[in-house]
């Protein structure tokens, strides 16, 4: 049992990760809690499984396409809800947000219905063991699927022009802009990498869990905000660990102390590591800017 | 080269620049000398486009007022930015190559790089350090070759000597005349009136928003008022 809780719970937590780098990206270069991200995990798994049904997409293609249309969605949200205010006081920002993701779940209820719908069974769901590890074929593509994802990410983030440009820009905006760099488009492009990614997320919990409604995102969309915040919030690898940390305690509370606790089991975790660390596991202390 | 004229700059209701003008001509280092608050900062952040503003901004007679910073930066007018403004979490080298993000010529660019080396030999010592555990002297020699990296026709500094001892702000004047042989022209933003008047041509005195008055610098150096207000004596 301990073993199946913990390959639950590595599975959980890579969605956890998944979800948490695309928070603390968008935090990372415009300071903002995007709200709205639970909401684009939610869009990303509508449109995998629309790829699949509606368009006869292969499982791979489906996926691709369910991020690149969580991308785009990405995109117009920085365009048409937070660009327009971004210099306005953070709280106006902030409820911008919270309208986005009102007006995400209603949409998807607009297009796709209210009801909750099945995932198809697109993968042969097999039980391996090995070296006293238990986990499923889903399970493992979960991993495999984060793994490989997150080491694209990192390649571009620290290997390429436009990654050395969304460090700078998120290190010092101003500074960032005197080198030549658009900023904006910077923050165009963070918006749509942790969109594509945030919807892989929603996509592959339709997939673990058969199942896709409008308001899947809101609570997976809160935990992961928490994994990005016991990482410390702005650090990828940090989002990483918090979204492990999360996944794994919370499938071994659930077993082991009671499931009804499940969901209080993500907030103790963040008191206790916020009264210990308050910039995360692996934040930064950071000043305030002026 | 650069002529503003009539620049109003607001921060919601403060009127942080009232109606200056000032000129660059090609070729020359002119000072903007004032106290606290004065709103140096803001007129370099104007001509940077980080700040919008009413009035004009020309630049080799093309308004520059209202465009993008990085079509600025691209003409080729480049900022040292007050209090450095370095990348901490990007290594000297890192950081240099990010003031040649717009340039292709890789060639001209190891060269460019060369000379910053060899202008600022410390940075080379230390070019796999990060920018963030450099001293404030190398972190200014930084921000400078970080500039000079993008190749600028027109290169701003923000008080290149606040906080450096004074044997390592000569080293940074001695740099900025250097570029300026070279046929770089400069605008110099100093509280160190003293320093700035003596490596300047013109010097534009600037008071609570306003340019009270202006002149060649070593005429301003005997000048009475500048005496009293800006070289304590
Ligand atoms: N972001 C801002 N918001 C509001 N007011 C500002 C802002 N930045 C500057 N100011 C105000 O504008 C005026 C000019 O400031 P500025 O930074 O240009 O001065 P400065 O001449 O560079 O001063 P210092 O020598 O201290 O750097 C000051 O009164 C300042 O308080
Ligand atoms: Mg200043």
């Amino acid at each position: 049992m301990f073993m199946e809780q913990l390959s639950n719970g590595i599975a959980l937590g890579s969605i956890y990760a998944l979800t948490a780098i695309g928070f603390t990206m968008v935090y990372g270069i415009i300071r903002l809690i995007n709200f709205a991200h639970g909401d684009i995990y939610m869009i990303g798994a509508f449109l995998t499984l629309t790829g699949i049904t509606l368009l006869n997409m292969h499982l791979v293609m489906a996926f691709l396409f369910g991020m690149a249309g969580a991308a785009l969605f990405g995109i117009l949200i920085a365009k048409l809800a937070y660009s327009p205010i971004f210099k306005a006081p953070r709280i106006n920002i902030f409820l911008s947000a919270i309208g986005t993701a009102i007006f995400l779940e209603n949409f998807a209820m607009l297009i796709w219905g209210p009801e909750t719908q099945a995932f198809p069974d697109v993968i042969q769901n097999n039980v391996y063991t090995f070296l006293g590890f238990r986990a499923s074929t889903l399970q493992l593509v979960i991993l495999g699927t984060t793994i490989l994802l997150v080491t694209v990410l990192t390649y571009v983030v620290q290997y390429t022009k436009i990654g050395r440009a969304m460090r700078c820009t998120s290190q010092d905006m101003d500074a960032a802009r005197l080198m030549g760099i658009n900023t904006n488009r910077v923050v165009y492009i963070t918006f749509a990498l942790g969109s594509s990614l945030g919807a892989a997320a929603g996509a592959l919990v339709g997939m673990y869990y058969k199942a896709v409604f409008p308001m899947m995102g809101f609570v997976p969309g809160l935990k992961a905000f928490i994994a990005a915040v016991i990482g410390g919030i702005g650090s990828i690898p940090g989002a990483m660990l918090g979204g492990i940390i999360m996944g794994v305690s919370e499938s071994l509370g659930a077993a082991y102390i009671s499931s009804g606790y499940r969901d209080a089991i993500a907030f103790i975790i963040l008191i206790a590591i916020i009264l210990i660390k308050p910039s995360g596991l692996l934040g930064k202390a950071v000043k305030e800017k002026v | 080269m650069l002529k503003v004229e009539a620049l109003d700059v607001y921060y919601g209701g403060i009127h942080a620049l009232k109606g200056i003008s000032f000129e660059i001509m090609k070729g020359q280092i002119v000072t903007l000398i004032g106290s606290n608050g004065a709103g140096k900062t803001t007129a370099l952040k104007a001509i940077s486009g980080l700040i919008s503003g009413k009035g004009s901004i020309k630049y080799e007679d093309k308004e520059i007022l209202g465009s993008l910073s990085e079509k600025i930066v691209a003409k080729g007018i480049c900022q040292v930015p007050e209090g450095r403004r370095i990348f901490t979490a990007l290594n000297v080298h890192e950081n240099l190559m990010m003031g040649a993000y717009l340039r292709k010529d890789k060639a001209s660019i190891q060269e460019d790089l060369g000379y910053v080396y060899e202008l600022f030999p410390r940075l080379k010592e230390r070019a796999d350090q990060m920018g963030g555990t450099l001293s404030g002297g190398e972190q200014q020699m930084l921000a400078i070759g970080r500039a000079i990296m993008a190749k600028p026709k027109l290169l701003m500094l923000d008080e290149p000597s606040m906080g450096l001892a004074p044997i390592v702000v000569e080293e940074i004047f001695e740099a900025v005349k250097d570029l300026n042989k070279k046929g770089l022209t400069v605008l110099l933003v100093e509280q160190n009136a003293n320093i700035a008047l003596q490596t300047a041509d013109i010097c534009y005195v600037i008071e609570s928003g306003t340019i009270a008055f202006s002149g060649k610098a070593r005429e301003l150096l005997n000048d009475d008022r500048v005496r009293k207000a800006y070289l304590g004596e």
